[in-house]
């Protein structure tokens, strides 16, 4: 291919480039834009308030997963696979594994 | 009120903290800078995070906006250079081969391309490609200048570049585009 042709080529190609859809992605992108931008324009104001936020999610599924394992434990106790005692025992060496981090944390 | 007189309004309402306000101004403007910014960013996830980017500049930069130029200048202003700066940071990466042919399109078959295959697409998605292995202030001046149809002077003004560096600049990058097409397929 010559330099002419190649001109031609890179000229047709734009025009063609120009006149064809800009992105398939453009309708899926602008659907809900403002409230994503509005989101970050959120977090970006009080970045304290989204860790905030963080917390009381981690917070929330850690209290679900304790009151679940407590139903759970209870459960087992109907056929008697494990016992009140049991469970209350597991209840203060957790309680003791926090004492004993804390201490070695220097935060009790 | 007229319509000039209420976007200044929203304008004045959204500087001030009205997010009600930078809403309506998202809706009214999102076409325009999904338009410009689809043509750098042809990722669906990169055209979201560069969209983002463009209007939290914009609402950033809404308190030092003075109304000497029609509002939507600026906005494009804003927009340019947002993706000015996106096509920087993507450097000269070359596209994912499970989506581009690596050793590039036929530009025997481009120059013949039938008005069916220009509704797929494929006119876009070679020149794409090619945009692709340029440096950023090439991509960006031909995708400017050619695809977005901006005059040297609004590019010179978004970009803050003389007239001349656009003129000289667009210039190169298509002699660039020519040898770089001529050296893998001819």
């Amino acid at each position: 291919m010559n330099d002419d042709e190649l001109d031609k080529g890179v000229d047709r190609l734009i025009s063609l480039a120009r006149d064809s859809q800009r992105s398939v992605h453009g309708d899926a992108v602008a659907e809900g834009l403002e409230d994503r931008v509005l989101r970050r324009v959120r977090l970006e104001a009080s970045p304290e308030e989204s860790v905030g936020e963080l917390f009381e999610f981690f917070l929330g599924r850690a209290l679900i997963g304790s009151v679940g394992a407590f139903a759970l434990a209870l459960l087992f106790m109907g056929p008697g696979l494990v016992s009140f005692n049991d469970i209350w025992f597991s209840v203060l060496d957790s309680e003791l594994i926090i004492g004993l981090l804390m201490d070695s944390w220097g935060m009790s | 009120m007229n319509s000039e007189e209420s976007l200044n309004q929203l304008v004045a309402e959204a500087a001030s903290g009205d997010e009600a306000a930078f809403r309506v101004i998202i809706e009214k403007f999102k076409g325009r800078v999904l338009g410009t910014a689809s043509r750098f960013a042809w990722q669906k996830h990169d055209l979201d995070d560069l969209a983002q980017e463009v209007f939290i500049r914009i609402w950033k930069g809404l308190p030092q906006y003075r109304a000497e130029a029609p509002f939507e200048h600026w906005v494009m202003r804003v927009t340019v250079r947002t993706c000015y700066d996106f096509a920087r940071k993507q450097k000269r990466k070359r596209l994912h081969e499970e989506e581009w042919d690596p050793t590039g399109p036929d530009m025997e078959r481009v120059c013949h391309l039938t008005q069916e295959e220009l509704e797929r697409g494929e006119a876009g998605e070679t020149l794409r490609f090619w945009l692709h292995q340029l440096a950023p202030e090439d991509r960006t001046v031909l995708i400017l200048l050619e695809l977005e149809q901006q005059s040297v002077d609004e590019i010179s003004r978004h970009l803050q570049w003389s007239r001349s560096k656009v003129k000289t600049r667009a210039h190169r990058a298509r002699n660039k585009l020519k040898a770089l097409m001529r050296k893998e397929r001819v």
